[in-house]
């Protein structure tokens, strides 16, 4: 067994590596990523299936017989369909080596058993003869929790590379005729306009920032109708069109505001020093999952303090609405620092427990913001479905923005 | 080495288990002190101490891991959770095990918590196959034999981390500290006997040998408060004294004896159960002649009605046993049977010769737990061995004051012993080498043996069957009542608690003032419970 596991810390947090990384380990990586991150539940049924193939042609090589009798029974978790799946695989494997499935009078008769220990389901062949019988046991599969907490929907995460840049990007704003963005740097706003489905760089306007630079950029971007502000840490500027005044700034203690995120929502919650903050709706209540400077994410209801916590997410998070499930779910970023590649998945929360609902979306190097759009409306629902992402990419060093959809597979 | 960072599976299924909550829409309650019952008399709360397999263990492992915690854990979804090792790597022959250990944690003195400590305190605890060595914020686990199930073990039993102090006392980094009870919260219904007032140190608690304990909250747990401000625990009650403390509410949470399981369900109780937890069998003594013969163990088997043992003694809280290990722990175990068969027992008999015991003379059998349970096995063994002509002289053995089996150096050997194990670790491998090595079933040839191969630990323990060294009689769950008040009992179904995610519903003015005095004490940043490693909803 090759075991790891996550890191329950800040996303972006600077771990201490363990040592001895090298190209191996990261092909190692990568085919560890393709193998369980792209199709997850399909690879289980796969690898299931294969395993149990490879069981048969263990049997095979010891019934020394032509034809057999086969009973299964399934002692494990694992779902009927599942179950049936890897029977069938099983004695199909046995057939395509000439062994004949006879419904009795073999001469040899296989008992196979599908069990479980606490990590693994094994597949338990008693094979009878008159004389003796013998036992052969294969693992076919971890346990891995899959079978036990399946849901009864999947979401499939699509991403729409939007445009890249050299510079860092910290938020990006799809204007609502969706052909005209706005990405957010560090001192500057560039501005993108959509032509023949390719996103051009139009122009760019620097503001009149006084704040101190940080390694670790954030800032969010609110476009209104007649005004603009832009918000990062420490400081707020902004626009006002109607008397045509230029780009103002100062210095302000607020926390940075986080995009459908109601301040009243947040206002009495016991926070600590959070990062990113994601708001959302549950059997009629307004919830808000905040994540915080010690890597862990906080679900808070009513009260102020959190009604649960999860270690194993990174620091963006942000929530869309599929109507799936319990309605909205959070897409949550992997938990790697910034020299690594990042993933986005869907997470749904129910009764204060988390769910996995989707496949890792892969992103070719770690997401460094993840917002919802400037805008939510009732009257645009499909906008509660998308997302924005930045990543950095560790191929090219360019920022790259994202548009992301969710959609329900029930 | 290869080093496999399994992102998308933890972010996968990680994410599953780490909450805290069962009812919908009820938010946790902070406050209130869990009154807790147990039988055992005494605990110790040095993992070094603590017998492999031993019914004490059991009571030990629990409450240690109200302060101390593991490297990693194991969920009841199969999937190992962090715990103080963030993430771990092993080599491609699993020898070489790397665990980098979670920064900002800190033990319960305020000390911070390293790799070196990490390193002191499992190296005891770890077979001399395995040496630990420490880089940075990692240790290194080098076994001169494959280890694959290193998360298995480290994930139960003992391999609990911890930390000496200079006066000897343990420190550990888990939701609750040893603590004094103060004095307006000692509950009335703790009458029975003068409350430990542990020191801070624990030193007086670690002891844990008059008969009460106090646990308070560890506010600087890096995974958070627990909800409850205080565990109140009263050890040496006996079954049915706690059964009526949980139904008069002088009591939150008790051990249940199995006995009373179902008087406890019929009085509408809230009753939990465990996988089965505890293997009640007969062992024989190769030394001792009496027990030689092969064809005496098999008859003895064969006459043994395990059915009505675990069905009219344990009233169907047990399960007949045929495996030394039970089916959620080895996978295998329903390959096993065994079937009374009075006649052919009777036949094997009749084949002994007239000098064997058991045929001229008692075959001596020895019970050697404490506990009326025990004792009704041994007795109940006896009468099915009268059936097949046997004849079993049962020893029970004296009990001290303080409920201890005294030891009986005077004894005449006794040819088989009735034992009871208490399975403590996840890795079905280190289970069978615990008890194999406890009672000296293991082969040259097994000699470290790792192989961790289903096939392999089927075929060991099918050869201790076959010889009949071995006659499992039931396996016996661990059960536990709990009161009305008592909300997100999440349990791992091989039975470790998890204290630090139950919280109590308190009344509203309980509620007001335990709010009230959480906010005045309030560090700034209030956490639940981050792992709830057995949560299953």
């Amino acid at each position: 067994m090759l075991s790891s596991c996550g890191k329950p810390v800040s996303a972006k947090q600077n771990l201490s590596p363990p040592r001895r990384r090298g190209p191996t380990i990261v092909c190692q990586l990568l085919g560890f990523f393709l193998i369980f991150s792209l199709v997850p539940q399909n690879a289980r049924a796969d690898s299931l299936e294969e395993a149990a193939r490879a069981l048969a042609r263990k049997v095979w090589s010891s019934i020394h017989a032509t034809s057999v009798t086969c009973d299964f029974r399934n002692l494990s978790s694992l779902r009927t369909a599942e179950f049936a799946n890897l029977s069938a695989a099983f004695q199909e494997e046995l057939q395509r080596r000439g062994v004949k499935i006879l419904p009795a009078d073999a001469t040899v008769s296989l008992l196979v058993s599908v069990t479980q220990n606490l990590t693994e389901y094994i597949g338990v062949v008693q094979i009878q003869r008159k004389e003796s019988t013998e036992t052969i046991m294969e693992t076919i599969g971890l346990v891995n929790g899959l079978a036990a907490l399946e849901p009864a929907f999947s979401l499939v995460l699509q991403r729409e590379l939007l445009f890249s840049q050299d510079s860092p990007i910290l938020d990006v704003v799809l204007d609502g005729d969706t052909r005209h963005a706005y990405a957010l740097g560090i001192q500057e706003i560039s501005f993108y306009e959509s032509r023949d489905e390719h996103w051009t760089l139009t122009g760019s306007e620097r503001l009149p920032t006084h704040r101190a630079l940080e390694r670790d950029g954030r800032g969010l971007f609110a476009l209104g109708v007649d005004s603009q502000a832009v918000y990062w840490p420490g400081e707020l500027c902004r626009i006002s069109f109607v008397d045509r005044k230029e780009w103002s700034c100062e210095s302000t203690t607020d926390h940075l505001p986080v995009r459908t995120v109601s301040p009243t929502a947040i206002a009495g919650k016991k926070l600590g020093a959070w990062i990113s903050a994601a708001q959302f709706e549950t059997e009629g209540k307004t919830q808000i999952v905040v994540t915080g400077q010690d890597g862990l994410a906080r679900l808070y209801g009513d009260g102020a303090e959190p009604v649960a916590v999860f270690s194993n997410w990174g620091s963006e998070i942000a929530s869309v609405y599929s109507g799936c499930g319990s309605g909205w779910q959070l897409l949550v970023t992997g938990k790697g620092d910034w020299t690594k590649t990042d993933e986005i998945q869907a997470i749904d929360i129910k009764d204060r427990r988390a769910q996995s609902v989707s496949a890792s979306m892969e992103f070719p190097g770690p997401i460094v913001a993840l917002h919802t759009p400037a805008t939510r409306t009732a009257e645009n629902p499909s906008t509660n479905a998308r997302a924005v992402a930045v990543d950095r990419n560790l191929q090219t060093g360019r920022y790259e923005a994202y548009q992301l959809s969710i959609t329900c597979s029930k | 080495m290869r080093l496999i960072n399994f992102r998308s599976l933890a972010l996968s299924s990680a994410s599953l288990a780490i909450v805290v909550g069962a009812g919908a829409a009820v938010n946790p309650h902070s406050g209130g002190t869990l009154r807790v019952e147990m039988h055992a008399a005494s605990v110790s709360f040095d993992p070094r101490e603590w017998p492999a397999g031993s019914l004490e263990e059991a009571a030990n492992e629990k409450l240690a891991s109200l302060v101390f915690e593991r490297l990693v854990a194991l969920d009841n979804y199969g999937r190992f959770q962090p715990v103080l090792a963030t993430e771990w790597s092993h080599d491609g022959s699993n020898k070489r095990w790397q665990f980098a250990i979670r920064a900002g944690v800190k033990f319960s003195d305020g000390s911070a918590l390293t790799s070196a400590d990490v390193a002191a305190a499992l190296q005891p605890l770890l077979p001399g196959t395995q040496q630990i060595s420490v880089f940075g914020n990692a240790i290194v686990i080098q076994s001169s034999v494959p280890a694959p199930d290193l998360l298995e073990q480290l994930a139960s039993s003992r391999y609990f981390v911890f930390r000496a102090t200079a006066g000897g006392a343990l420190v550990g980094t888990g939701p609750f500290v040893f603590g004094a009870a103060p004095v307006s919260a000692k509950p009335e219904a703790k009458n029975n006997s003068a409350p430990l007032q542990a020191d801070s140190s624990g030193d007086a608690a670690s002891r844990g040998a008059s008969g009460h304990l106090y646990f308070r909250a560890n506010e600087e747990a890096w995974s958070g408060r627990p909800f409850v401000d205080a565990i109140d625990v009263t050890l040496g009650v006996p079954p049915l004294r706690a059964m009526f403390d949980l139904q008069l509410g002088k009591a939150d949470l008790i051990e249940l004896a199995p006995d009373l399981v179902p008087r406890a369900k019929q009085a509408n109780l809230r009753v939990w159960t465990s996988e089965p937890a505890t293997l009640y069998g007969l062992r024989f003594d190769d030394a001792q002649s009496a027990a030689s013969d092969v064809r005496l163990r098999e008859a003895l088997s064969l006459a043994l009605d395990r059915g009505t043992m675990a069905n009219v003694l344990l009233q169907k809280q047990a399960e007949p046993a045929a495996a030394l290990l039970p089916q959620w722990l080895s996978g295998y175990a329903f390959l096993f049977n065994v079937d009374t068969n009075l006649e052919r027992a009777k036949e094997l008999r009749r084949q002994l010769p007239s000098n064997e015991a058991g045929v001229a003379e008692p075959l001596r059998l020895r019970v050697d737990p404490v506990g009326d349970l025990a004792k009704l096995l041994g007795e109940r063994v006896a009468v099915n061995a009268r059936q097949a002509a046997i004849l079993v002289q049962v020893i029970n053995r004296p009990i001290t004051r303080a409920g201890v089996a005294a030891p009986a150096p005077s004894d005449p050997p006794a040819g088989a012993h009735l034992f009871a194990w208490h399975y403590s670790s996840l890795s079905s491998r280190a289970e069978l080498d615990f008890m194999f090595a406890a009672y000296n079933l293991r082969e040259p040839s097994e000699e470290n043996t790792t192989s961790t191969d289903h096939e392999q630990l089927y075929a060991r323990e099918r050869r201790i069957l076959e010889e009949w060294r071995v006659l499992p009689l039931i396996t016996e769950a661990e059960s536990a009542g709990l009161g009305p008040t008592v909300r997100d009992w999440m349990p791992a179904r091989w039975g470790e608690w998890h204290l630090g995610d139950v919280w109590l519903e308190l009344p509203e003015p309980a509620i007001a003032a335990a709010s009230n005095a959480a906010n005045t004490e309030a560090k700034s940043f209030p956490q639940p419970r981050a792992a709830a490693f057995g949560a299953k909803p």
